[in-house]
């Protein structure tokens, strides 16, 4: 069985509705699985570092393993702190600056001036620089450990289009660009599933089930020159038929249960020939 | 330069890491204040950056015996432990994360209850000769054991191996009235005032118990083993009064074993000792721990006798010395002056007051330096404090009173680390310090006590008459307490009131500047 490692943001890991990830696990990889919603390009980074240190002791340059590296919007900022990762960005719409400024200079006091004239340090240019680092870092690590079987995507948005444009270079070497953005959603999955957002009704403009399914196609066929199986296509055709009848979600245990109810549906076609072990009680003290 | 020790505990819960020198113990820190995540089981690199301040360690020692500990697993079928990192290998890579590599001294192991042992008898006031009473949930094989300590040696007189652990049970019991165990036995506790503890009595004892300890034997045996917790017991039990119920009879019946463990000391050093210290990580249990005076007129219980404390108990047990630990301030400094003035006119101005000054304390209670203070008269004092810290309505808050004074509010046992509850004498004037049943968790301030918390204390007393205030920990709710500067702005910003933080010098100021960025700053 090969074995999909994934890295990314939203667009790669992204609640009820099934990303490519969740359709090539169904169509038989074994998938890591290491996307979290709303995170930055520099977890996306220290993930993937993370996971080469293991390269000493594991074959991860075999064919069978894939890599697939989704980095995110350039302008999200994400730092760690507190060893947790902090979503910072995207840097130019919220109004987190405030705080993650006042968490590092506490000693004096944030006013309106002052928070402007720390914006206006970080500018688009800043984004370019780090956005190309951090390309290059993955780039570099890939050849420092000898892969050569990952695929490197990009997600984008309306927001950075002014740092894109500066950059259209960059959008070109890209092994599948797409566009996150998506202004007419299929099914209303309207929330955004990073943490802060739920209970806010927002509109999700990630990308539809079709587009992931021809993502997912396009990628299957790079890996191993199929196409997806009649089990994935049945699948694809339950969930959305799941989602697209859930009502709109609004609060956070609704998308709780859309969450759970949906992964239900993949467990069924992941485990078809699998008997479900007997889920034990954890044990109180080690 | 003198030797530096390292005795450290961790990696299944309560990470904590103690510093020795020549000169005694200078350093002693839980991992979970640097982490913020409550009861943390990883040594956290910020701590070890404390801790290397005072050196490189020549010699380090485990509070546990690991492979002994793999035994008892192997047999609870544990397995996915069996395969778990060393504490030596734990500790090199926390380290690594902390500052350059350097390749640490082997790590020494201790058998968990005579790290216990160890850190009851010798930082104990006895020693002499003291009888020593060990209860927790479950070390490597041991759940509770009793000790003497006569003239600088520890004597092991009796043990109750796993899986027979009171400890286990009441941390059961407090998964099954819906609170965490490992964390929340402490709400369980103050709920059993609350509830109606003969109602359920006898059919948790029933359920539960196969015998008892008694004057024959200390043993005592479980009908089943609680390890996996008891969720699946009389299910239809969930209303919230069926809850303070199953509290009220958990903790009755916890008084009664522990009572009859303290007996079993008594009978088993012939009578003739007459102190008893008491440690374990059910020590905590400040509403029992007075009913050892019952067999013995002289009660202690250390400041931490939890796991966390045995990162004492592991070195002393290996080096026997003996070192009286009169306060618990050995954390995190946060340097300056205590601010007096700072919390006097707060108090008078709002009646409340946060503080974080001088050094962490090493133990979970808030005893000063990092606590909520406030004025204890007055009706709606419980309230407003309820509403800062977000908190259950029936938890009381705790009054920290100068020593003297103590005897003329509260009638029973009192000591400086919040170990036993005491009854309040004019419950009715101190509505915020009292529970339902009129008792407190006192915390007296020894006269001569050097500590910011003894001034403030004298000048509130002089300026109102009133020598006592209410005192919780400064935290933000489920976090661990404040540790840091940073932390306690952190605190501000949550909930909108001002902490009373010592002034920084220059020097200071500069000092925390280059730790925060050294290239621009050396």
């Amino acid at each position: 069985m090969s074995t999909l490692t994934i890295f990314g943001c939203s667009h790669s890991n992204n609640g009820p509705s099934p990303t490519y990830a969740d359709i090539l696990e169904v169509d038989g990889f074994k998938v890591k699985n290491f996307a979290h919603p709303g995170r930055g390009n520099e977890y996306i980074l220290a993930k993937l570092i993370q996971y080469l240190r293991i390269a000493d002791i594991m074959p991860i340059t075999d064919n069978d393993r894939q890599i697939i590296v989704q980095l995110t919007y350039a302008d999200r900022l994400g730092e760690i702190w507190n060893d947790e990762w902090d979503n910072i960005g995207p840097f130019y719409t919220k109004s987190k600056t405030k705080n993650y400024y006042n968490l590092h200079y506490h000693d004096e006091e944030i006013t309106q001036e002052s928070q402007k004239k720390i914006r206006e340090k970080v500018t688009e240019e800043y984004m370019r620089e780090k956005y190309t680092n951090i390309q290059y870092c993955i780039y570099s690590l890939f050849k420092l450990h000898n892969i050569r079987n990952f695929h490197i995507m990009a997600a984008e948005h309306q927001l950075p289009e002014r740092c894109f444009q500066l950059i259209p270079e960059l959008k070109q070497n890209y092994v599948n660009a797409y566009v996150g953005m998506n202004p007419n959603p299929k099914y209303k999955i309207n929330i955004i599933p990073a943490d802060q957002n739920v209970d806010r009704i927002r509109f999700d403009r990630h990308m539809d089930i079709d587009q992931h399914t021809f993502l997912a196609k396009k990628l299957n066929k790079r890996i191993r020159s199929n196409t997806l199986s009649e089990n994935t296509l049945k699948y694809l055709a339950e969930v959305e038929e799941f989602i697209a009848n859930f009502p709109c979600i609004e609060t956070r245990e609704q998308y709780k249960r859309c969450i759970d109810e949906a992964r239900l549906i993949k467990e069924k076609y992941l485990n078809n020939n699998k008997k479900p072990m007997k889920k034990l009680d954890p044990f109180i003290y080690e | 330069m003198g030797k530096i020790i390292w005795g450290w505990t961790g990696m299944s819960h309560d990470a904590s890491l103690a510093v020795f020198t020549d000169d005694g113990l200078e350093f002693a820190a839980h991992s979970e204040r640097y982490s913020r995540i409550k009861n943390d089981k990883n040594i956290h690199p910020h701590l070890l950056r404390d801790a290397l301040e005072f050196g490189k360690p020549d010699e380090i020692y485990f509070y546990e015996n690991p492979w002994l500990k793999k035994t008892r697993q192997l047999y609870a079928k544990q397995y996915n432990l069996l395969t778990k990192e060393s504490p030596w290998t734990h500790l090199m890579d926390q380290t690594s994360r902390a500052t350059s590599p350097f390749v640490l001294p082997s790590v020494r192991y201790t058998n968990h209850h005579l790290s216990h042992a160890a850190y009851a008898y010798y930082t104990g006031p006895w020693e002499e000769r003291t009888a020593i009473l060990i209860v927790d949930s479950i070390g490597e094989w041991e759940t509770a054991s009793i000790w003497t300590g006569v003239n600088g040696k520890l004597k092991k007189l009796w043990s109750q191996r796993y899986p027979h652990s009171i400890g286990i049970w009441y941390s059961a019991m407090t998964q099954r009235i819906g609170l965490k165990p490992q964390e929340h036995e402490y709400i369980l506790m103050g709920m059993a005032a609350v509830g109606d503890p003969d109602r359920l009595y006898d059919s948790i004892r029933n359920d539960f118990f196969e015998s008892y300890p008694s004057h024959r034997s200390p043993n005592f045996k479980f009908k089943r083993n609680c390890h996996r917790g008891c969720m699946d017991w009389r299910p239809a039990l969930n209303t919230p009064q069926d809850y303070a119920d199953i509290a009220a009879a958990v903790q009755k019946i916890y008084e009664e074993i522990f009572v009859e463990l303290v007996r079993s000391a008594y009978f088993l050093t012939d009578g003739k000792y007459d102190s008893i210290i008491i440690a374990g990580g059910c020590a905590l249990n400040c509403v029992a721990n007075p009913l050892a005076e019952l067999f013995f007129p002289n009660v202690h219980v250390p400041a931490n006798p939890g796991d966390a404390g045995s990162a004492i108990g592991c070195v002393l047990a290996h080096k026997k010395q003996f070192m009286y630990m009169e306060h618990a301030f050995t954390g995190h400094d946060i340097k300056g002056e205590y601010p007096v003035e700072k919390l006097l006119e707060q108090l008078h101005t709002k009646g409340i007051a946060a503080v974080a000054a001088g050094r962490a304390e090493f133990g979970p209670r808030a005893l000063g330096n990092r606590s909520i203070l406030a004025d204890p008269r007055g009706d709606d004092v419980k309230d407003t404090v309820n509403k800062i810290k977000r908190r259950e309505a029936f938890r009381p808050f705790a009054p920290v009173i100068l020593e003297e004074h103590a005897n003329n509010y509260f009638d029973g046992k009192m000591g400086d680390f919040m170990q036993y509850v005491a009854r309040c004498r004019n419950p009715k004037k101190f509505p915020a310090i009292v529970h339902y049943d009129d008792t407190s968790r006192v915390q007296t301030v020894p006269a001569g006590s050097e500590h910011g918390i003894r001034k403030l204390l004298e000048r509130w007393y002089a300026e109102t008459g009133c020598p006592m205030l209410l005192n919780t920990s400064l935290n933000v709710r489920g976090e661990p307490m404040v540790n840091t500067r940073e932390d306690a702005l952190r605190w501000k910003d949550h909930y909108e009131m001002s902490v009373c933080l010592p002034a920084l010098s220059v020097d200071d100021k500069l000092e925390e500047l280059r730790k925060r960025d050294p290239f621009i700053y050396e």
